[in-house]
């Protein structure tokens, strides 16, 4: 049982390229990066034979904990962008747990989305209040598309009276946008 | 006093109840795979099911301050159906492996049909092999009859007392349970079941030693307050705090724990309420004003919490 004490790995204790490996697992519960380094093995050893298959299942059928660590070991996976249905399909989820792993800290979606899909995932980290600064390579990937549905989402909120995200201004405004990875 | 419902159909309640369940103390729940009140025409409604227990409902509780378990398996009435039965039983064992499963159940008798027999002893062999406790419900017809029946299984299947919960006793059950070793359940249920005022009866006649009562609150006439409801009427009929706290936190707490998984000290068990970032959008919240308070226990901490 590996448990739930949360990883905290010192950036001296290991080489620099397993440290960009672990960090998405940094503050994350020890299990987390366990599961993960059984779907890698499985990969090594007897790899899938219908590999996107495998691993939407692994999905479809995984709980939450299970859900998250497979999410965030998808970038890590050979061939990667073939699983992009499921990195998709799990930014429909209800549960934010499930959001986080793949929206947050994860390389995935940045690299493999298309501008759709992308710009979905920027919009409803925006409604239910994620930080669009944990969007990995945020800056890269907006496009007139983005602005004009975060510009619309402001002006709908501002009409409602409601609060607006202050992270709308990263999409918005390009001299702070500039200083965002 | 921290609070544990040990049997609650939250799958069939609204946010509102989980915001009264909070403020009343409940601080964990488990809550059992059922029938849905109409019967399933496919075994992949169960996979469905057995998932949205596992995830879904796990986390709109936690949205609530509320830790979530659950046990699954095939239940009693369903059993029945002979084509499903035998694909739910196959798909049993994948789901039993998982973190938030603390037992297998509820299983037992409803007609005591043949095929309820059979459904009720290999899920016991599958608890058995997985390593957890078994949650049994007790029919509502010729329950006493029924009662002993699931006794005498569960005698013959050889699994250990302390890891058997008969669910839903009434006067004349409650004496057989506790004579066989195992847990006790009491559903304290509006109209039917068990009601406070006779549950109080009984803990002052047999004390709290394996007594545990729940809500069962379903899709049914039912109140998911009936466990704080039940420790009122037992404070204030003069049973000590001592033997309130054993039976509505300490009991279900060590029943469910001989699973290994009643993980309570998760991180989850910790958060407040604190849905500010769920404002809108896909949360169950769905635009209305957060709810956001700094402890979830509304009355001094409970000497074994």
């Amino acid at each position: 049982m590996l448990g739930n004490a949360s990883l905290e790995v010192e950036h001296e204790e290991v080489a620099a390229d397993v440290m960009a490996w672990l960090l998405p697992f940094q503050q994350r519960p020890v299990h987390e990066l366990g599961r993960t380094a059984l779907v890698l093995r499985a990969f090594e050893v007897w790899p899938p034979e219908e590999p996107v298959k495998f691993i939407d299942e692994l999905f479809v059928r995984g709980d939450n904990a299970e859900r998250e660590a497979l999410l965030r070991t998808l970038p890590m996976l050979p061939d990667a962008g073939r699983f992009s249905v499921t990195a998709v399909e799990a930014c429909r989820t209800n549960v934010l747990t499930v959001f986080d792993a793949i929206a947050c800290e994860n390389p995935y979606p940045a690299r493999y989305f298309s501008e759709l899909h992308f710009n979905q995932l920027v919009m409803k980290a925006l409604f239910i209040g994620v930080s669009l600064r944990r969007i990995v390579c945020l800056s890269e990937r907006i496009t007139p598309g983005l602005r004009r549905m975060v510009r619309d989402h402001v002006k709908e909120r501002t009409v409602a009276d409601r609060p607006v995200h202050a992270d709308t201004k990263l999409i918005l405004n390009p001299l702070v946008t500039s200083g965002i990875r | 006093m921290r609070l544990f419902d040990p049997h609650i159909h939250m799958t069939s309640r609204t946010t509102d109840d989980y915001i009264s369940m909070g403020q009343a103390g409940i601080a964990a729940i488990v809550e059992p795979a059922f029938w849905l009140g109409q019967p399933r025409t496919h075994v992949g409604t169960f996979e469905d099911y057995f998932l949205s227990l596992l995830g879904w409902e796990r986390f709109r509780a936690s949205q609530f301050g509320i830790r979530h378990f659950c046990t699954l398996a095939l239940n009693p009435k369903e059993a029945n159906n002979s084509k499903l039965a035998a694909g739910v039983l196959d798909l049993l064992p994948r789901y039993l492996e998982k973190d938030g499963v603390v037992a297998v159940g509820e299983i037992g008798f409803d007609d005591q049909t043949e095929a309820e027999a059979a459904c009720f002893s290999a899920q016991i062999e599958l608890a058995k092999e997985f390593h957890l406790p078994v949650l049994i419900h007790t029919p509502h017809r010729d329950k006493k009859r029924g009662t002993e029946r699931t006794l005498a299984l569960v005698r013959d299947s050889g699994i250990r007392s302390e890891l058997v919960l008969i669910d839903h006793n009434n006067e004349e059950t409650l004496p057989l349970v506790l004579n066989s070793g195992c847990w006790a359940g009491h559903s304290i249920y509006p109209q039917t079941k068990m009601d406070e005022q006779r549950m109080v009866s009984l803990v002052k006649q047999y004390g709290g030693e394996r007594i545990i009562i729940n809500s069962a609150a379903d899709w049914g006439v039912s109140d998911p307050l009936k466990v704080p409801k039940t420790v009122q009427a037992m404070v204030e009929a003069g049973i000590s705090r001592e033997t309130v706290g054993r039976i509505a936190w300490d009991n279900p707490v060590a029943f469910f724990r001989q699973s290994g998984r009643l993980d309570l000290d998760a991180d989850e068990a910790n958060l407040s309420v604190d849905q500010r970032r769920l404002w809108e959008g896909n949360s169950v919240l769905r635009g209305q004003s957060p709810v956001v308070q700094t402890s979830r226990d509304p009355y001094e901490p409970h000497p074994h919490s």
